[in-house]
Formats: C-alpha cells, sequence, structure tokens
C-alpha cells in the first residue's frame, strides 16, 4: 500500500521532471557542472527516493482502526 | 439536470462542428511541429531546406489561428447559452460564420499547400505574421479576411443572443460567463480591425498586382496592433475554463465573481495598446513609442497575477471541501485522477513559468538579447503551447461528453496525455530557451550554418536533443488525444454517465462587486481611447516618413539603410 495515492504519485513525478531540469542550470552557477549522463543518474536517483518514500511502510503513521474502509 | 446537448440540440451539433474542425487542424499541426523539431536539429530531414517556411506556415496558422480560435468560438457558444440559458436566436446565421471561418481557413490552406507542389504556381510561405516584405498568393488573404470575418458574425451571433435576454431580464447582473465573452469579443473587434485594414487595404490589393510595393513597417504595425491581442483572444477563453470549469472540477467554487470580472475589464482595456512590444528592434519607430508599450504590457502582469491568485483559491477552496487539510496536504485532496482537472493545473503552472520568461521579452533593454531568438519560441509555445492548447484538450474530455452525450473513452489514457505534454514541453521550452540565451535564431531550418552558438551550460547537442525528445513527446500526446476523441465519439450515448452541464458557482458573487463592471459600453470606450493615445502618433510619424505605399520602389528601406550605415562603418576604417 502506498503512502500516496498512485496517480497523485505519478503527477508528482512528472511535476518533479521540470524541477530536476533546472536543478542542473542551478547547479551550473553554484560551480557544480554535472555532465548530463550524471544529470540523468541523479534525476533517476531522486525519482527513486521520492517512490520509496510513497512506498516504504511508514510505521510513525498511526495503523488504521479495525473495520475502517 | 441534464446535458448540454439535451438543453440545446442545435447548438451542441455547432459546438461539436467547430470542435472537430479544431481538432484536425490540431493533428496536422502537430505534424508539422514535428517535422520542424527533426528537421532543425537535423535528426530526420524529409522535407528539402526550401520548404521549411512553408512547413511553419502550416504549422502556426493550424495551431494558433485555426485550432485555436474555432476551439474557443465553440466554447464562447458553449458559455453564451449556458449562462443566459435560451438558445442562439437564428441558428442559419450562426452556421453561416462557422462556414465563413470553414472557408476562409481552406482557402489560406490551399496556397500554403501549393508552395509544396511544383506544378502549382502558387505560394503563401509568409508564416503567421504575415506582414510584409514576405507576400503570399491572394488567396491567402481572401481566406484570412473571410476567416476573420467570420469571427465577427460569430460575435454579433453571441450579442444579439445577449440583448434579447437583456431584455427579458433589465435589471440583472451579466451571467459571468457571458461577460466573459462580451469582454473579450469588445478587444477582439478592435484589435481585429488592424489586421482586416492592413490585409484588405495593403497586402491583398499588393498581392494582386494592383501596388507595386507597401509600407513594410507600417503593415506589420497594424499586423502587431492585432498580433499580440490576439494572444489574449486565444488566453481569454482559457482564463474563462480556470475560472469557470476549473473550480468545478477540483470540487468548490470559483473565489470571487467580482475580481474575475475586474480581470476581464483589465484585460479589454490593455490587451491592444501593446503590440509595439513585438516590434522593439524595428528600426523606424521611437524609442519613446517603444516605452509607453512597454508600459502597457507591463500593466497586463496585474490581471495575470490576479488571476494565479483566484484560481489557486478557487482550487484550495475545492480542496477543502473535499477534505484536503494542511498549509500545502491540500494539494493531495484534489481530483488528480481527472485528466481535466489535472490537464488544466498543470497548465496553469506552465503559465506560471511563460510569465517569466514574458517580463524578459516585454522589458526593452532586455529583449535586445533575445529578441528573434529561439527564447521566443520557448515562450510561446509556454502560452499558447501549454496554458491554452493543453487547458483547451484537457476541457476536451469535459465538453466532449456534453456536446455528444458519449461518456469519455479511455480516461487512464487522457490522463498520460496531459501529463505527456507536460513533460514534452518541459523538455522543448527549456531546451528553446536556453538555446535563446546563446543567440540561436528562430524560422529557419538552419540554425546552425557555419556558427557555433555556445551555451552557458551544456552544449548545443544537449539542447538539439532535448528539442527531438520533447517535440516527440508531444506528438505522442497529440497522437493519444485524438484517439480519446475518436474512442470517445465511437461510444454509445449515454447522458446518465455524463455529469450535468454546469459551470462553476462563486464564494462571492457578482452582486457583491459594483455595478459598473457590467458598463460594457464604458470599458470598450476607454480601450478605444487608449488605443488611439498608443498608437495615433507611431503610426502617423510612420506614414508622414515613408508614405502609406512606403518609399520610392522598395518595401523594406530598412535594409538599405543598414548596407548605407556598413559602407559608412567600412570607409572610416
Amino acid at each position: 500500500m502506498s503512502r500516496i495515492d498512485p496517480v497523485v504519485l505519478l503527477v508528482l513525478l512528472v511535476f518533479t521532471v521540470p524541477i530536476l531540469v533546472q536543478l542542473r542550470t542551478v547547479a551550473f552557477y553554484l560551480g557544480f557542472e554535472p555532465t548530463v549522463t550524471q544529470s540523468i543518474i541523479l534525476g533517476l536517483a531522486v525519482i527513486v527516493v521520492i517512490v520509496g518514500w510513497a512506498y516504504w511502510p511508514a510505521r510513525w503513521l498511526p495503523s488504521e482502526p479495525e473495520g475502517c474502509e | 439536470m441534464s446535458t448540454y446537448v439535451e438543453q440545446f440540440p442545435a447548438e451542441a451539433r455547432l459546438v461539436r462542428s467547430a470542435m472537430y474542425t479544431a481538432f484536425v487542424a490540431l493533428g496536422l499541426g502537430a505534424a508539422f511541429g514535428l517535422l520542424q523539431v527533426l528537421h532543425r536539429t537535423n535528426v530526420l530531414r524529409v522535407i528539402d531546406s526550401t520548404d521549411y517556411y512553408t512547413i511553419l506556415t502550416l504549422h502556426g496558422v493550424l495551431l494558433v489561428l485555426t485550432f485555436t480560435i474555432f476551439f474557443l468560438v465553440a466554447i464562447f457558444t458553449w458559455a453564451i447559452t449556458t449562462s443566459l440559458d435560451r438558445p442562439l436566436p437564428d441558428h442559419r446565421f450562426s452556421w453561416t460564420w462557422y462556414g465563413l471561418m470553414t472557408g476562409g481557413t481552406v482557402l489560406a490552406a490551399i496556397p500554403i499547400v501549393g508552395g509544396l507542389i511544383d506544378q502549382i504556381d502558387m505560394s503563401a510561405a509568409v508564416l503567421f505574421t504575415f506582414y510584409a516584405p514576405l507576400q503570399a498568393h491572394w488567396l491567402f488573404y481572401v481566406g484570412l479576411a473571410l476567416f476573420v470575418v467570420g469571427t465577427w458574425l460569430a460575435g454579433v451571433d453571441w450579442i444579439r443572443t445577449y440583448l434579447a435576454w437583456r431584455r427579458e431580464h433589465p435589471d440583472e447582473r451579466i451571467p459571468l460567463p457571458t461577460f466573459m465573452v462580451l469582454t473579450t469579443m469588445g478587444f477582439w473587434y478592435l484589435s481585429s480591425v488592424g489586421v482586416a485594414l492592413s490585409v484588405l487595404v495593403f497586402l491583398l490589393p499588393w498581392s494582386l498586382g494592383i501596388f507595386e510595393h507597401v509600407n513594410a513597417l507600417l503593415t506589420r504595425t497594424m499586423f502587431w496592433y492585432f498580433g499580440h491581442a490576439v494572444v489574449y483572444f486565444w488566453l481569454m477563453p482559457t482564463y474563462l475554463l480556470w475560472y469557470l470549469l476549473l473550480p468545478k472540477v477540483a470540487g468548490g467554487k470559483l473565489f470571487s465573481d467580482p475580481l474575475a470580472r475586474i480581470v476581464f475589464v483589465l484585460f479589454l482595456l490593455l490587451s491592444t495598446p501593446t503590440g509595439i512590444h513585438h516590434q522593439y528592434l524595428d528600426p523606424g519607430i521611437a524609442e519613446g513609442f517603444k516605452y509607453v508599450a512597454m508600459t502597457n504590457t507591463m500593466f497586463l502582469l496585474l490581471p495575470s497575477l490576479l488571476t494565479a491568485f483566484t484560481v489557486v483559491a478557487s482550487i484550495e477552496h475545492g480542496a477543502r471541501q473535499r477534505g484536503g487539510t494542511g498549509r500545502l496536504r491540500w494539494l493531495g485532496a484534489l481530483p488528480w485522477r481527472d485528466p481535466v482537472f489535472t490537464g488544466m493545473a498543470l497548465a496553469g503552472v506552465m503559465f506560471a513559468a511563460a510569465g517569466f520568461s514574458g517580463i524578459v521579452n516585454a522589458g526593452l533593454n532586455v529583449n535586445y538579447l533575445v529578441h528573434n531568438t529561439f527564447w521566443v519560441v520557448g515562450h510561446f509555445h509556454l502560452t499558447v503551447g501549454t496554458a491554452v492548447a493543453l487547458t483547451f484538450m484537457a476541457a476536451s474530455y469535459w465538453f466532449l461528453p456534453q456536446v455528444t452525450g458519449k461518456p469519455l473513452w479511455g480516461r487512464p489514457l487522457a490522463l498520460g496525455q496531459v501529463l505527456l505534454w507536460f513533460l514534452g514541453m518541459t523538455f522543448m521550452s527549456n531546451a528553446m530557451h536556453r538555446g535563446g540565451l546563446a543567440g540561436i535564431p528562430r524560422r529557419t531550418a538552419e540554425p546552425q550554418y557555419n556558427f557555433s552558438f555556445e551555451p552557458a551550460i551544456g552544449s548545443v547537442a544537449e539542447l538539439d536533443a532535448q528539442v527531438v525528445l520533447g517535440g516527440t513527446l508531444l506528438f505522442l500526446s497529440t497522437v493519444l488525444f485524438l484517439t480519446v476523441v475518436l474512442g470517445t465519439l465511437r461510444g454509445g450515448v449515454d447522458p446518465t454517465r455524463i455529469p450535468a452541464n454546469t459551470y462553476a458557482a462563486a464564494l462571492s458573487e457578482a452582486e457583491d462587486g459594483p455595478r459598473i463592471l457590467d458598463n460594457l459600453r464604458l470599458w470598450v470606450l476607454i480601450a478605444v481611447v487608449l488605443v488611439i493615445l498608443a498608437y495615433a502618433f507611431p503610426i502617423a510619424a510612420i506614414v508622414d516618413r515613408s508614405g502609406w505605399l512606403g518609399p520610392g520602389g522598395s518595401p523594406y528601406p530598412q535594409v538599405v539603410w543598414v548596407v548605407e550605415y556598413l559602407v559608412v562603418a567600412l570607409a572610416l576604417r
């Protein structure tokens, strides 16, 4: 079971793409100069982290009471 | 409560026809867009570079004139009839304007396509910005004139419907959708007069050989008098959908009806006296006039920011009605599974980015950096190419069932389509903006020539790859959209599975705002005065300097001046 609705997760991932694309620009201005390959790997890593966050069991979240649909 | 086709079957037929015409134009225009992307980046060249302008003209005319305007006349017809709860007064008249628009499109397309066929001696590779010195076959101008007259008659149709309603409801406030249509048509009449005069008085006689030459700067100025306002002609139906449909599908209400009226009044006043900001680098217009245009343009940020506030507030209201809580967690309560909502919301996000690049375009000095570069192409693919086009496509998923009585087919596919568009445009527009900053020109099949552009970040090859990736995703998204449309049309009629034909109510009603907002005569009068102030002197100066038909035998004096300056500069060396 995911932490958020899978469709909301999908929208979130799509919305992450322009942020990642622009982060590359920001990185250059901060003195880092990632290559295209490095940027793609970093982007995939961020996406994996988000997906992991969405599907990782959230122990600290209160469990649903029994009988709740 | 019932669907639109049950309430207004005759009008639904008209709306359907206009939408189908728009969709055909969208499919063709997108295919030509893909051809350009692949050609410019040298990935795949199936056309000759000499035909690039013709393909570009087809892409521009089909998408920014045909797709957008056919779709908006459909939306406006829906808005008028639904909000006034009455049919159009004369269906023969309605089909006449639709016929004029369609006939005009076909006539204009014939010489453009003729340019691709060697055996046909006609051409209209003049781009969407069809001013002199580029000259088209006269059929192109006749087609354009008929198309514009068609939109004028459509406006007459809606105004007649409104006046009939007004006679029966003398003291009521104008329903918001009707108010939006009337204010939009107010500035459309005002602005399209410029291009109509340019076409009928100068360009058409010139193409027929009646005039040997025309004043290029004058026709250019008259084009941009219309050319920026037409952007708002595309955007206002988009705003209409963001104000009336987006809050509804989000589950809430429009935050403020009076604020929406103020926004539309501001666009009526300010959308036309701004066109000269497209001519910052034109040598024949004094800097002072350009400064006035820049000031007017910057004022346009106000209604855009008001819209951003109102739409976000309306969406948040909807999310909280659906149980959303917290400062940002309410975002998760929005109906992201609904392609209508998701498409329009993502279009709004892209429009915010477009606003920022638009500020750069509008700045008199900063514009020099990006003028006529790929940056501008990136900008308008965010505005008309996403804010407008993606909103129209997403809204189609709501309108198609309304006007056909058939439930939407392939909802997950539709959701994928709007997400794919967002992704594609992210890559394509980002690369275009960055390429523009590096000086890569727009409107050319061969941007590389023998010149090496040096982007501040990455390489031109990287930017090209992004453009190809983005353009391909956008084309695939269009194919998906048309698939969903065809799938829906092939389905059976079942009105019970379609939501009722309504639009969002307002938290703050029209009565909360002053009645003067509904005084359309006053706002149109002020708009006319602003236009005269902004344009009377520049046009008088242009005509005074070069005459109505341009100086001597050359319709392109700038070239002469540039050559003279170069000669003097070389002599001084």
